[in-house]
């Protein structure tokens, strides 16, 4: 067991290019969406693949890959302990379980109703369901599938016995690992299909899926799965008549031409007699090559556990998408806990409302802090009012003030200029005129020598440009008569 | 009417798409944009209060302004007090007269000049005046009527010394005095 099991390490560290290359740009993002691990088992025969994807966020998946021969040998405990033994490395985390069944175990019908079904789809395909039923004394588990064309609605339905949905889910419930899905093998990879492929188109493909026990094909048409059927194959001598008789009872029923340019997707390794015979229907591809999963390694030998790889990402899916099928009844599926990311999404929502009171703190803070403070202004208003009312009338009666001030002052200058000249004349001088206008000073007189009247005036603090305002002359007496002019200086 | 899950699920998206929008064009934006705004006049509303916090504050204001009240009360008995201009200029002329009288000046001759507005409340009343004396009782009567309890302000003043023995003087001048303007 466990043979072909990959060290997670190892291969996230040999695909992390591929990955990356690969990937849809909606693919790296839905990496930061926190997921439960998925493990998805491929019944094959008498074994048991799994395929388990671990995801963490921003990161790529981690890939365990593993099978289980002879499983329906091992009792409940000992399938759940090589389970345990398988899912050890998700340290406890549990993960979301799978099965795909053989496409032998499962039956399908496919049918068309109008578009005009659409309002009352549910109920149209119970009915379609009741016709359909391979039987009306055995219980069968179903689900349905719906692809919607220009004029029609094509449904597929999908069978199982009750009995053998009921004994794999309990033989899973008693291994302590419950199933939360059954779906058909061949579905998960026709979704995983149509899903990577590039765009719609009308091209035709033929998905083969070689096995030892037997062969698995389906013919896919558009957006469409319009055939699936599988049959045993009796060894690889013989496989490819078979494969190719099997091919052409189909192209019949589906009235394809054997001309026509298909596309052979191939899900494992298959005998060279068989891949020279689907040459001849046209080009061969390797369906993993077209899928990318993400974290699955490319290699012939690990191309078995594409199955197991498929069912495991079917669960990722969305249930409205094409060929997401799930055939557990909601009765045997584990009670989901939806409360399980709660304390992720609460720290997320912390974390946001922490950036946000952060950006948001200074606008916030001046926001109260200016209502904090208009209000106060306006509870201080009218006081402030009549206190500004009163400076203004102090200010007003202060400058009134100061022009009496300043009337008076400069009223007082004659007299004062009068009384400076008076205290500084010399004994021997005369005046015979006096004049005041302004700031204008003009004196005439006599005196024995009027020169040194110059300095003299201009020493005074009263004063400035003194000058003589014309010629001196001397009377019959001799003195000096002399006309002076001076200007009154501003006071301070 | 039955809604399909999916019909319910796109009519719980539009309402809260719409109650997301009403809340974001009526409530968070102007909020925000009010409070983006706020952060430019936060600094002016600061400045305000902390002014008006000091205006009140200033408990000597009234003090000052009662003290200021006064002041102007006893300048403003200083004025003329009459009805209108000429009756200023002659109460002023006739004030000025008696002064001059006392100082046993020589009257020769007076002139009302026109007034002129002094700021808003006031008008100044000019007077020309012309005496004779000795120098020194007209020294004593300028000095008293600018120290005096009117408000006066000589504007010219000229001295012309005469040649008679008793040493005269002629004296001419302008004086103003202060009315509170007529309403």
């Amino acid at each position: 067991m466990f043979s072909d099991a990959i060290p997670a390490s190892k291969l996230s560290t040999h695909f992390g290019r591929f990955l990356t290359s690969r990937m849809p740009r909606a693919r790296s993002l839905s990496r930061w969406v926190p997921r439960r691990p998925v493990l998805g088992i491929e019944l094959n025969g008498q074994s048991l693949f799994l395929a388990c994807f671990q995801f963490s966020l921003g990161r790529r998946p981690h890939v365990f890959l593993g099978s289980i021969p002879n499983f329906a040998l091992l009792s409940p405990e000992e399938l759940g302990k090589k389970l345990r033994e398988f899912l050890q490395p998700l340290n406890g985390e549990e993960a979301v379980i799978s099965l795909g069944l053989p496409r032998s175990e499962v039956m399908v019908r496919f049918l068309e109703l109008p578009v005009a079904a659409k309002k009352s789809l549910s109920e149209a395909i119970a009915l379609q369901v009741e016709m359909y039923k391979p039987t009306d004394t055995e219980s069968f588990d179903w689900d349905s599938t719906v692809v919607e064309e220009r004029e029609r609605l094509a449904v597929t339905l999908l069978f199982t016995p009750h009995p053998t949905v009921e004994k794999f889910a309990n033989l899973f419930a008693q291994a302590g690992c419950p199933l939360s899905r059954i779906m058909a093998t061949q579905f998960s990879l026709t979704q995983a299909f149509l899903r990577a492929r590039q765009g719609p188109d009308n091209q035709r493909y033929l998905l083969l899926d070689y096995k030892d026990s037997g062969a698995e094909l389906a013919l896919i048409e558009g957006a469409r799965l319009v055939d699936s059927r599988s049959f045993p194959l009796g060894g690889d001598a013989a496989a490819a008549p078979q494969i190719m008789a099997q091919i052409q009872l189909a192209f019949s029923s589906l009235r394809w031409k054997e001309s026509g340019e298909y596309v052979a997707l191939l899900v494992r390794a298959v005998p060279e007699p068989v891949r020279c015979a689907l040459r001849s229907l046209g080009m061969v591809e390797r369906l993993a090559e077209k899928i990318g999963f993400p974290g699955l390694p490319d290699r012939p030998g690990l191309q078995k556990y594409t199955g197991a790889a498929a069912v495991a990402l079917a669960s990722l899916t969305a249930r409205r998408r094409p060929y997401c099928l799930n055939l557990l009844p909601a009765a045997l599926r584990p009670a989901s806990d939806r409360l399980r990311y709660l304390p992720t999404y609460a720290l997320l929502a912390a974390n946001v409302a922490l950036l946000l009171a952060i950006g948001l703190r200074v606008p916030v803070e001046n926001y109260f802090l200016l209502q904090q403070y208009r209000k106060e202004i306006a509870g201080a208003r009218i006081r402030t009012d009549e206190m500004k009312q009163l400076l203004q009338s102090g200010r007003s009666m202060r400058q009134e003030l100061l022009a009496f001030d300043a009337f008076q002052q400069h009223g007082r200058q004659p007299l004062e200029a009068l009384n400076e000249i008076a205290r500084k004349l010399p004994s021997d001088t005369w005046v015979n005129t006096y004049s005041c206008k302004k700031d204008l000073v003009e004196l005439t007189g006599s005196a024995k020598a009027a020169s040194p009247l110059l300095p003299l005036f201009q020493s005074s603090s009263q004063f400035q440009d003194v000058k003589f305002n014309g010629a001196l002359s001397q009377d019959s007496a001799g003195a000096e008569r002399f006309r002076l002019q001076l200007h009154l200086k501003e006071k301070p | 009417m039955k809604l399909q899950r999916r019909e319910r699920l796109f009519l719980i998206v539009a309402l809260l798409s719409a109650v997301v929008f009403v809340a974001l064009q009526f409530v968070v934006l102007p909020r925000w944009e009010s409070a983006r705004s706020d952060s430019g006049t936060l600094f002016e509303a600061q400045k305000e209060l902390r002014n008006s916090r000091e205006l009140l504050a200033t408990k000597q204001l009234r003090d000052q302004v009662v003290t200021l009240r006064t002041r102007l009360d006893e300048q403003n008995h200083r004025l003329l007090s009459a009805p209108d201009q000429n009756q200023a200029g002659a109460q002023f002329l006739t004030w000025l007269n008696a002064g001059a009288a006392q100082q046993q000046l020589g009257f020769a001759r007076s002139e009302l000049l026109p007034p002129v507005p002094v700021g808003e409340k006031y008008m100044r009343v000019p007077v020309r005046l012309e005496l004779t004396g000795r120098i020194t009782p007209i020294t004593q009567f300028l000095a008293a009527i600018t120290n005096s309890d009117r408000l006066v302000s000589i504007d010219e003043l000229e001295l012309a010394s005469s040649s008679d023995k008793e040493k005269k003087v002629h004296c001419t001048f302008v004086a103003s005095a202060l009315m509170a303007k007529v309403k």
